[in-house]
């Protein structure tokens, strides 16, 4: 898990190397990879369960049909699936004028 | 790097075009672009590509653009922007904001303001903003800049698949891109929208309305959704429906979502499609609406030789490919801090545009 982190930690701090300095692809980057996924063959199974981790939160999916300049919101039921769940919907209350100030 | 500025530029695949386009343009350099769907069964660049191209040569003065026989490659040496009245038919593959897009960024560049009539599909097409979108989102997002007058008129809806919609687009010119020092993204306090229908039951609008009212009333008490039923001749060709949601913050910064009879035919759905789409949009935080972040980044790079800041969420794909595009054709690189909860402070010092402009002649 420290290990993840750090990797977290680390692809914030090198956000812009990545884009002007590596191979990744933007999609790779907008995911949050720091290697390419060529380089992920031995944690693939990791970073299979990262994503897994990670559809919850942010169920957008690359588009299929690759002809768009965004990305395609097309699942549904990871969108109802996120957004009836109550504790999703508390973390975000904050950030209206009717929510909890955060200090 | 004189002879580095002249050389051309080289870009690969169909994607991105617009932004391309767009940079190309403005940076008065010459772009080629190669593998246009060297693979796919329909090879090269789509009828609505080529009116995207064909939009671009109205707009623009001594463009010349050469398509590969193949259709996988072209090559643009880009012209001056005039500015004055235009109007143009726009292929019915995309809706009216897809080809908004490319005018939206090049409009405050011209040497007269610009006027452009379109026609075709107001509602949505796959992923396209409607121009519902454009009038209420990407239009203020400029008013940061100092450009407040541009304005959206919808003289006609049309839905897909036949269009019949018509808008007019007018921008005034502008001398100087304001330096922008956007880092507070507020509370948000304030939800308009917009639900618009044409050629269906008048309460199909209502309904949706309602369907997002019940998710997004417990966050914001200040919410004011009115709809938009146009009818006759004014109603385009085809039946469709859709909704168009923005939140406003305390700062005045905006998120926004849609959704349309695209996706579903029942309107209860789309009302809640569209306001999930807004949570989730407000979640990804910042300063700017995930779909204009490229628009921001552009305008900040344009901008008078000072630093300008600008506080983002999750950067898109769209918008990292955008970012190396613009080291490409500008020669900007932001700066990028940390600013924690997954928030990014973007940061570069502007080329000054007028100074890209008048390297055109």
């Amino acid at each position: 898990a420290s290990a993840q982190l750090a990797d977290r930690l680390g692809r914030r701090r090198d956000l812009a190397s990545l884009i002007y300095g590596s191979d990744l692809s933007p999609e790779e980057i907008a995911a949050g990879k720091t290697r390419s996924s060529a380089d992920d063959a031995e944690s693939s199974r990791m970073a299979r369960e990262d994503d897994e981790f990670f559809q919850v939160k942010t169920p957008a999916r690359v588009s299929t049909q690759a002809d768009e300049d965004f990305d395609v919101e097309d699942d549904f039921d990871a969108l109802e699936a996120t957004w009836t769940d109550p504790a999703m919907l508390e973390s975000i209350r904050s950030m209206f004028i009717t929510g909890p100030s955060d200090n | 790097s004189t002879s580095a500025a002249q050389e051309i530029l080289r870009f690969s695949s169909h994607r991105f075009l617009r932004q391309r386009l767009v940079l190309c343009i403005l940076s008065g350099r010459s772009i080629r672009v190669d593998n246009i769907r060297p693979d796919d069964v329909h090879v090269g660049l789509r009828d609505y590509e080529i009116n995207l191209l064909r939009l671009v040569e109205r707009i623009t003065n001594g463009s010349t653009i050469d398509i590969s026989v193949t259709g996988t490659s072209f090559v643009l040496h880009p012209g001056i922007l005039p500015g004055g009245r235009h109007t143009h038919t726009c292929h019915l593959g995309r809706s009216i904001g897809y080809y908004l897009e490319l005018l939206v960024p090049l409009a405050p560049f011209c040497k007269k303001p610009l006027t452009v009539t379109l026609h075709g599909i107001t509602g949505s097409v796959n992923t396209d903003l409607t121009v519902d979108s454009i009038r209420t989102v990407t239009l203020p997002h400029l008013h940061m800049f100092g450009i407040e007058d541009m304005e959206l008129k919808i003289i006609k809806r049309g839905s897909a698949p036949l269009g019949g919609g018509e808008i007019t687009f007018s921008s005034p010119i502008v001398r100087h891109l304001k330096t922008i020092q956007v880092v507070d993204p507020g509370k948000i306090g304030k939800l308009r929208g917009i639900a618009y229908s044409t050629r269906v039951s008048p309460q199909f609008a209502n309904r949706m309305v309602e369907a997002a009212r019940g998710i997004l009333n417990t966050f914001v008490p200040d919410t004011y959704l009115y709809t938009d039923v146009f009818k006759g001749e004014e109603s385009g060709k085809s039946p469709g429906f859709g909704i168009t949601l923005v939140a406003q913050s305390s700062t005045y910064t905006l998120h926004s979502a849609e959704s349309s009879s695209a996706t579903s035919r029942i309107p209860e759905e789309v009302g809640v499609r569209a306001a999930r789409l807004l949570l989730k949009e407000v979640q990804s935080g910042g300063c700017v609406d995930s779909r204009h972040q490229w628009l921001v980044l552009l305008f900040m790079a344009l901008g008078k030789e000072d630093v300008g800041k600008c506080l983002f969420g999750q950067l898109t794909s769209n918008t990292v490919q955008f970012m190396r595009d613009m080291q490409a054709s500008l020669g900007v690189r932001f700066r990028i801090t940390d600013a924690g909860s997954n928030l990014l402070l973007l940061s570069c010092l502007g080329v000054g545009y007028s100074n890209v402009n008048k390297r055109v002649d």
